[in-house]
């Protein structure tokens, strides 16, 4: 299956200016060296921690930030190369949905206003097929005809969020961006809004690249997961293979955390210590070191390549899976 | 069930504004004040401009309710001919302020770095004139007269309503639906139009109202000293100079135009207190 989007090497930094002059001081590592690639009609979850840059990666695809270097590769054209009115082309193709629900509607524009915004922007209806369009993405995200007469504040996190899907749809787009689009809203509501976004990739076959801070989330929904953490992909698999042969000792630490529903299933919860360091100055060698609790050595200095660990599920770690000793090599 | 109908949000504040009722009792004010003084001679049948040298300086009475001026004009008359003219130039300096002021401090905020640099130190620049020196200024360069101090006033205001609309569209900037609009497709000037604008209206509707305030004020003030309207043209602020030289002998000839200058004021600056509460200002207003 070709892909739809590949990321390769991506690597953004932002400066940090102080004094009078604004001089660049220092610079954010906000993502280094960040590759995978996402399906056509499949989720590939993106788990890490807050600040590790996973929300940087979403806003590089849709090019509301411009990456340092690396590729976008969308349809095999790269969206960092192209010139800015075929960028406009393909923007309707690639939408968002923010973590936000309260903050990215427009307050002043009706529903009907805000779904039809980008269908005549990009002219991809007949005008006097608007409305119909507009009453058909209502439906499709469980909403009723008459709210297109409503303005955002009149309805609930969960409804704003289906509103905020709904102009996602509107643009008819391949790929939609999910910035932790449920963390939120109450636990009630994220799995409605996680079941419509699962069916509406069903009927209409997008894809999706689904940010989330936590495992759970992701779980269900994704076909690959990667792990970041301080601006790097520290594990990438299919969502099976992640999580059960997890080989990276951050991706057993976030997968511990995982509440079980079983009382009687205990496990080890590890809990990480320190604080995630700065990316103004990431520490040298692998950058989760001073928190793991296998580091040794060579993790200090010798920064860990991506290696192979098992068929299609990579990790960057010196020692793989040293958690499971004991267990088999590594199937190189 | 039965779905309430809904409203726009211009509609529900209006509503609001209803329920506060100094603010609604000052429309109200500013209404009649306005009928009075756009309706010249047809409600009130004098002139301001006859002269009537038989009746200088009558005390006011049934017949002439304010009195008459030290030429026998009446001040009823006079006193809504010069609000007229006051409230215009206030409005029309107050609108010009509010066009390139807004103009001024939404590009800088939206656009940033040099642009902001730059703009935000001509408005700086302005600021730092006193309005009514700036008034003195134009004066003696182009000449005393209504179109002049409209200027001046205008100019003079146009810093607020720069650093609001700038500090507006920095925060706004940043918020999420603004990105939304970028993955949209929508240019600058469609984000502005659309985005932009509309969610910083009511602040600066607010400041409208009180920058009117003070624009009466300057205006009088600017009048008073004679750089202002000329006559036989007359302003609150030229009535009130008129009126000066008589206090004593005839202390109504500038208690009324006084009087019409404070109405005018207060109601204008309760207005926009309570349009702040309507429309749900939250940011602080310097005025």
């Amino acid at each position: 299956m070709e892909n739809l989007l590949e990321i390769r090497h991506l690597q953004k930094r932002f400066p940090v200016k102080a004094g009078p002059l604004k001089r660049t001081v220092a610079q954010v590592h906000a993502v280094e060296d960040v590759s995978f690639s996402i399906g056509q009609g499949e989720t590939f979850g993106l788990v890490g921690e807050s600040g590790c840059g996973k929300t940087t990666i979403g806003k590089l695809i849709l090019q509301l930030q411009r990456a340092d270097s690396g590729e976008i590769l969308y349809r095999g054209e790269n969206l960092n190369a192209l010139p800015k009115q075929a960028l406009q082309r393909r923007r309707r193709e690639i939408q968002m949905v923010f973590q936000d629900p309260y903050g990215s509607l427009n307050p002043k524009m009706r529903v009907r206003t805000i779904l039809s915004e980008g269908i005549r922007k990009h002219r991809l209806l007949p005008r006097e097929e608007i409305p119909a369009r507009v009453a058909e993405l209502l439906n499709l995200v469980g909403l009723h005809e008459g709210d297109g007469e409503k303005y955002p504040h009149e309805f609930s996190g969960g409804q704003r969020q289906r509103v905020v899907v709904a102009r996602a749809l509107s643009f008819s787009p391949r790929l939609i961006v999910c910035d932790e689009p449920v963390s939120a809203l109450d636990v009630s509501v994220q799995a409605q809004v996680l079941n419509l976004l699962a069916d509406l990739q069903e009927r209409l076959g997008v894809s999706y690249l689904f940010i989330a801070h936590g495992m759970a989330a992701v779980k269900h929904i994704s076909k690959r997961v990667g792990v970041m953490y301080l601006g790097k992909l520290v594990e990438a698999a299919p969502t099976e293979s992640l999580f059960q042969n997890f080989a990276h000792p951050y991706t057993q630490a976030l997968l511990s955390s995982v509440p079980e529903a079983d009382p009687l299933c205990r496990k080890e919860q590890i809990i990480l210590e320190g604080e995630v360091p700065s990316p103004i100055s990431p520490p040298g060698g692998c950058r989760f070191h001073p928190r793991c609790r296998y580091a040794c050595p060579r993790c200090r200095t010798e920064e860990p390549q991506p290696q192979a660990w098992q068929e299609d599920h990579w990790v960057a770690c010196h020692f793989p899976a040293v958690f499971r000793t004991g267990e088999s090599a590594p199937a190189q | 069930m039965k779905t309430s109908p809904i409203r726009s949000p211009l509609l529900q504040s209006l509503q609001k504004l209803r329920r506060r009722k100094t603010a609604f009792a000052s429309l109200i004010v500013l209404g009649i004040i306005l009928v009075l003084a756009l309706s010249g001679s047809v409600l009130y049948p004098y002139d301001p401009f006859v002269k009537d040298t038989a009746n200088r300086q009558m005390a006011p009475c049934l017949l002439h309710l304010f009195g008459t001026d030290n030429l026998g004009r009446d001040l009823l008359a006079r006193v809504l001919y010069g609000m007229k003219i006051s409230l215009s130039i206030s409005l029309a300096s107050v609108l010009f302020a509010l066009a390139a002021g807004t103009a001024l401090g939404v590009t800088a905020g939206y656009a940033g770095g040099k642009t902001d640099a730059l703009l935000s130190l001509i408005i700086d620049a302005i600021c730092a004139f006193p309005t009514i020196l700036l008034g003195l200024l134009l004066a003696t360069a182009l000449g005393s007269g209504a179109r002049n101090i409209m200027l001046a006033i205008g100019i003079a205001n146009v810093p607020y309503f720069a650093r609001l609309a700038r500090s507006m569209a920095i925060t706004i900037r940043e918020r999420e639906y603004v990105e939304s609009a970028v993955t949209t497709g929508l240019n600058h000037f469609e984000i502005i139009l659309r985005y932009l604008l509309p969610n910083m209206s009511s602040v600066i509707i607010v400041q409208t109202s009180l920058s009117a305030a003070s624009a009466i004020i300057t205006e009088s003030t600017l009048s008073f000293i004679g750089v202002g309207v000329q006559p036989p043209a007359a302003s609150l602020g030229s009535l009130l100079r008129d009126g000066y030289d008589y206090i004593s002998r005839a202390p109504w000839l500038s208690l009324f135009p006084g009087i019409a200058i404070l109405i005018a004021v207060i109601a204008l600056n309760f207005l926009g207190d309570g349009l702040r509460d309507a429309l749900d200002v939250k940011i602080r207003v310097d005025g």
